[in-house]
């Protein structure tokens, strides 16, 4: 039964596909239980967005306040990490005291020091509770370690927060999906509304899709429903954590480690796979141990490994500046210049202002042969180059781009003359740079260079011509550990200087590596004023030893240890070296003089009576073969090569430099048998 | 039978143009949550080098101090003054400041600006640059920008739809035809405003 509303017209009034006004008819009813069906359903989702959103609250709340705890606790790190610092440079002072006597008294034959050794050993021992810098363990000396431990919390705080953030934004999403099915329902409400006012024919156009997107809404919420937020287990983060210290403390491998962990426990953990994609770029890198801001050579397996632990972060979200800078790199070298570029550019596009995806982008396009583009993408990597604040980086930042443009010109021949103009570029801009003053040399020209090489040492020599009096030139020399591998410019061996020569002549350089090389390859490429003159290369002769370079920072001394070798260093300023099977050794000592001799004849006597005191150390009985002027980096001395005994040799060396240091170096080893000391001896460095 | 399969395509765009208004609000709130992120990381890095800078700081003046003992008993002691200095020059090596000194005497000044910069880019290569919490930010002010544009689009559709319906109801033809001329304006207006923050 049906009623009519008298202000409207009668159904019988009206053409088929006019509205139908009557107020109760079967297709009504069908409406207005499906309106109240879609608006059930309608409240049901818009309650989920509502606890999505809630629950979005209290993760964003979780992360405020892990940020604000990663603040505070990198606060105390620092607090602890310096004033540990300082109670261990104080209680060095001690030590060193200590050290100064006991290696005064082995040189000098007297306390160079007033005050027993013994004595400030004891004051010494005193504060060994201060820090376990100054306590026997693995922290020992190493403020380094001590410093990535105490960095741990504060490093864990900020990985929480980022775990928590990215929690909440997946909390976030549901809701903005929730919201947008709230939409789409009332879309279809208003559909079924407008049914209502048209005919039976065309009720369908409207009717059919309110219905599709009801099905859609339901389906959509649903699967948003069942799929979980985004969740980092806390033991992902730990191992992250534990990644960054080992990274801190350049153990890639084991970093690594810990990342596989991370993506074992979470295996969606975009910061995982990019921190993963860094170490095992630098765990396959020769720069491993002595770039802080660029690396520019590594294996190839370790640059596809990183691709694609980059390339994975990037799936999960991870598409922060370093991945996408490490990518552009990683493709330059593979070569897959037109992902290179593309990479660069996105991370230009999420910062601008460094200069890193700047070089990137060039050599992309020098491999492209876009040699136009490339010419201005290099003005603007130069001008951020130049902004840069601190000079270790500029350094690393001009050599980075001199090391990669000779790749780009062995991967692609063609790009060679471009690659060359470039460098060519960076050599001029840096050495304005660093020799503001120097005079143009338009006619100089340089022949004849050639490399020697001898244990850590590399010694250039040229014929040169045309050169004024302040010019200024550039060696830059490359370091390659086989022919397969890319040349990297040491910015460490590389120098620019206005030497004060003659218009013409013959130039020498050494240059000393630290790194304790054993093999491999060095090039030097000689510049004046910006062009390249001249270039060489020579082969380190390669040697079977494995030697792992020492330092001794405050007494001044660089040494190669080789593999089975024994190295003491308790003293700060001596160091010995003894081999496996004990029949060679090798003793490098350095202390200040604190009455240094002011005469030559003071100081010839005085160096005279440390060496026959060397000589009695090794043997009283030991005599003089020769007396040679020798050096040991950078510094030439007196050396007595000695008979030691029917069965040793050895020989004794020292010098008093200007700075009032004596430093002096003793050997032994069987007779006419120095073996691997030979080059070892070859090895050391004074600073 | 025109207009309320008109009614329904508008609706249906307004719905559309919330959807992107709130993907555009999404991607904002990512980038307001990456730029927490990235302002903590940064900050950190920035009070750690404050902490090293003033840290090294007091180690400077311990060093020239070391340097102003040995000028005082050189006259005295000069042995002992030696002895002093050289004490100085490796605490000043092993306190990681010998390259912030202008020289090697008790007078020698702490470069702070030079430590400063020195320890707040010693982490460039795999931290976040110090700019880039405000570039991020920039960023999501950018969405968040879309967003409300985008939803001030989402209004306007409502109008058009008010005014469809109004041309519905309406029984004279000239006011039908001219609101409906009006809703096909707004409607075209409101489209081309919202189209170029869609993507």
């Amino acid at each position: 039964m049906s009623t009519v509303d008298p202000a409207l017209p009668s159904a019988s009034s009206t053409a088929p596909d006019e509205p139908d006004d009557e107020l109760d008819t079967p297709f009504k009813r069908r409406v207005a239980l499906g309106v109240t069906l879609v608006a059930l359903l309608g409240g049901i989702i818009g309650y989920l967005a509502s606890d999505a959103g809630a629950r979005e609250s209290a993760t964003e709340r979780q992360a405020e306040v892990a940020s604000v705890a990663a603040l505070a606790s990198q606060n105390g790190a620092a607090a602890d990490a310096y004033e540990q610092f300082g109670d261990y440079v104080n209680a060095l002072s001690l030590k060193r005291r200590r050290d100064i006597d006991l290696v005064g008294g082995q040189l000098l034959g007297q306390d160079a020091v007033p005050g027993a050794a013994d004595d400030w050993e004891k004051a010494g021992g005193q504060l060994a509770d201060l820090t376990p810098l100054l306590r026997p363990g693995a922290m020992a000396d190493r403020p380094d370690l001590l410093w990535n431990q105490l960095f741990v919390a504060p490093n864990l705080a900020a990985l929480r927060q980022q775990a928590a953030q990215q929690t909440a934004g997946s909390w976030g999403d549901k809701s903005n999906l929730y919201v947008g099915g709230v939409t789409l329902l009332a879309v279809a409400i208003t559909l079924l509304g407008l049914s209502l006012t048209v005919g039976a024919r065309i009720r369908r156009i409207f009717i059919w899709p309110s219905g599709l997107l009801v099905v859609l809404t339901m389906a959509g919420s649903a699967v948003v429903a069942i799929i979980p937020p985004a969740s980092t287990p806390s033991a992902a983060i730990d191992a992250v954590a534990e990644g960054d210290r080992l990274a801190g403390n350049r153990d890639f491998e084991a970093a690594t480690a810990a990342y596989s962990h991370a993506i074992a426990l979470d295996s969606d953990y975009a910061v995982a796979y990019s921190r993963r994609g860094l170490s095992e770029l630098l765990a396959g890198s020769p720069q491993r141990n002595t770039s802080m801001f660029v690396v520019t050579t590594a294996t190839a397996a370790a640059r596809q490994a990183s691709i694609v632990d980059l390339n994975r972060a990037l799936d999960l979200g991870g598409s922060d500046y370093t991945t996408l800078v490490n990518l552009g790199a990683n493709y330059f070298h593979v070569p897959d210049y037109r992902r290179s570029e593309r990479f660069s550019r996105e991370a230009i596009a999420l910062n601008p202002d460094l200069p890193l995806p700047w070089l990137n982008l060039t050599l992309a396009l020098v491999g492209e042969g876009r040699e136009a583009e490339a010419r201005t993408t290099m003005a603007s990597a130069i001008d951020r180059i130049k902004s840069r604040p601190t000079l270790q980086e500029r350094g690393e930042l001009f050599a980075a781009g001199r090391s990669t443009l000779v790749t780009a010109a062995i991967q692609t021949p063609a790009a060679e003359p471009l690659a060359l103009s470039l460098q060519a570029q960076l050599v001029q801009t840096e050495g304005l740079l660093l020799v503001p003053k120097g005079v143009a040399a338009p006619d100089a020209a340089g022949h004849d260079l050639t490399l020697t090489v001898q244990g850590s040492t590399v010694r250039a020599q040229v014929t040169y011509s045309g050169l004024p009096e302040g010019a200024w030139v550039a060696w830059m020399v490359y370091y390659r550990t086989s022919a397969t591998q890319d040349w990297t410019q040491r910015a460490d061996l590389s120098l620019y200087e206005a030497p004060t020569l003659p218009a013409a002549g013959t130039a020498y350089k050494n240059v000393f590596d630290l790194g304790c090389p054993t093999g491999g390859e060095y090039r030097v490429d000689l510049y004046a004023d910006g062009r390249r003159l001249t270039t060489a290369t020579a082969t380190h002769p390669q040697t079977a030893l494995a030697l792992t370079p020492f330092s001794d920072a405050v007494g001044g001394i660089n040494v190669c240890r080789p593999t089975g070798w024994t190295l003491t260093a308790e003293l700060t300023g001596s160091t010995t070296l003894l081999s496996a099977d004990g029949e060679r050794q090798l003793t490098v000592r350095t202390v200040p003089v604190v009455d240094p001799p002011t005469t030559d004849a003071a100081r010839t006597s005085l160096v005279n009576a440390v060496l026959a005191r060397l000589r009695d150390e090794l043997d009283p009985q030991a005599t003089v073969v020769r007396t040679a002027q020798d050096l040991f980096f950078p510094l030439v001395g007196t050396a007595h090569v000695l008979h030691v005994s029917d069965t040793a040799d050895g020989y004794v060396w020292a010098v008093i430099g200007t700075d009032g240091v004596l430093r002096t170096v003793s050997a032994w080893y069987p007779s006419g048998d120095p073996g691997d000391l030979a080059d070892i001896s070859a090895r050391i460095r004074f600073s | 039978m025109l207009l309320p399969v008109a009614i329904a395509l508008v609706t249906i765009t307004g719905a559309v143009l919330t959807y992107l208004s709130i993907r555009q609000e999404s991607a904002a709130v990512d980038n307001d949550r990456l730029a927490v992120i990235q302002t903590v990381l940064v900050q950190s890095r920035q009070t750690g080098a404050e902490s090293q800078t003033h840290a090294f700081g007091g180690l400077a003046a311990q060093y020239r101090a070391m340097l102003a003992q040995a000028d005082a008993i050189s006259a005295e002691d000069p042995q002992a003054a030696q002895a002093q200095r050289a004490l100085a020059q490796s605490f000043a090596t092993s306190a990681l400041i010998r390259g912030f000194m202008s020289g090697t005497d008790a007078s020698s000044t702490f470069d702070y600006a030079g430590q400063m910069q020195a320890a707040l880019h010693n982490s460039d290569a795999i931290a976040p640059p110090e700019n880039q919490p405000a570039l991020t930010m920039a960023t999501a002010d950018r969405f968040h920008n879309r967003a409300r544009w985008l939803a001030g689009t989402v209004v306007g559709m409502l109008v058009v739809v008010v005014l469809l319906m109004l041309a519905r109801l309406s029984r004279a033809r000239p006011r039908r035809l001219m609101l409906t001329a009006l809703s096909a304006a707004g409607y075209l207006v409101a489209l081309a405003l919202a189209l170029p923050h869609t993507f």
